[in-house]
């Protein structure tokens, strides 16, 4: 093998084949360059591990923590406006269908029921007789 | 990936947050080591943490186990901090030589040597280009094999060898004095 310092460095690095390894290792043994070259790499790697990080403390990491948390809970709700706001669009469209497709023009028939003490339904049918498309029950206190 | 691992993320998937908060303590530490590495600089790098583990999370249903969590991680928490190094080259408010800063020394060792060790290790991690820097963080800190580093960076091995090799080049001739003449 010639003297090839990509090579030693995968060696070093232990990313060789066995049969490539071997091979390295030997022309180690016979050349004093390339002997000194990979021992070179290995200290500075040594080095580079040896490297401090600042010490980050609880109080702050449990900042970030909550960072996180806020962002989650914020996307969770922007979720569910989204989910609501979705909803109430599809029951308008819904309410929209029945009252335009009304053979009588959309003329809707409101009756109200007292239900229990206290309460009154509010029955509102749709134009063409096929059923209520709501019910509103209210306490009577809370009608104007 | 192990099972354990599997069975975390599923759970923090459907909104476990005591899986998340295991997440984010069993990984947080080495996400914080890859951002401050990158960016010298401890506000930015929690930063970088922060933004990795919200993106992470929102991701979290996507996540199919192709790599480790690690890796999958380590890649976003990778690609916020071009973000971030990106934001600084446009914003351009500090001056290189001034981005340094290592932690203080006395913190961490008390003899001088090492603290000299410490600040011109920082120093030439500076001074090499943001692409070399990554590979060398991926490589000799976070001791991730060639092929994970193809993996997290998106770049062929090859390129991953030309830019560890390329940047133990001028380390070697940044730290001379402190290898005791071994090259």
């Amino acid at each position: 093998m010639k003297c090839d310092i990509e090579k030693i460095e995968r060696y070093v690095d232990g990313e060789l084949a066995e049969h490539e390894a071997q091979e390295v290792k030997a022309h180690l043994d016979e050349c004093r360059a390339c002997r000194e070259s990979a021992a070179g790499l290995a200290g500075l790697d040594a080095k580079l591990g040896s490297i401090q990080f600042p010490k980050v403390s609880d109080e702050r990491w449990r900042a970030v923590r909550a960072g996180i948390t806020r962002a989650r809970v914020v996307r969770r709700r922007i979720w569910w406006a989204s989910m609501i706001a979705a909803a109430a669009a599809l029951l308008i469209t819904i309410a929209a269908y029945f009252f335009f497709s009304a053979e009588d023009g959309g003329g809707w028939t409101i009756e109200r029921l007292d239900v229990n003490p206290g309460y009154s339904a509010t029955l509102i049918e749709n134009g063409k007789g096929t059923g209520y498309t709501a019910i509103v029950i209210t306490p009577v206190e809370n009608e104007f | 990936m192990e099972n354990d691992e599997l069975e975390l993320v599923r759970r923090a998937a459907g909104g476990d947050e005591r899986a998340c908060t295991e997440l984010f303590e069993r990984y947080r530490d080495m996400i914080f080591r890859i951002a401050y590495a990158r960016t010298s600089d401890e506000e930015e790098a929690l930063d970088i943490c922060q933004e990795t583990f919200i993106r992470a999370f929102r991701s979290l249903r996507d996540f199919r186990g192709a790599s480790s969590v690690k890796t999958w991680l380590v890649k976003i928490a990778m690609n916020i901090s071009i973000d971030h190094l990106r934001r600084r080259m446009k914003s351009k408010t500090t001056e290189l030589s001034e981005e340094i800063d290592p932690p203080a020394p006395g913190s961490v060792s008390d003899s001088i040597e090492a603290a000299e060790l410490q600040t011109a290790l920082w120093k030439a991690m500076e001074k090499l280009p943001d692409n070399e820097r990554a590979v060398v963080v991926l490589h000799a800190i976070e001791h991730k094999k060639y092929r994970e580093i193809a993996e997290i960076l998106s770049c062929p091995i090859g390129t991953v060898m030309s830019r560890l090799h390329a940047a133990r080049q001028k380390l070697l001739r940044y730290l001379e004095p402190f290898l005791g003449g071994a090259r």
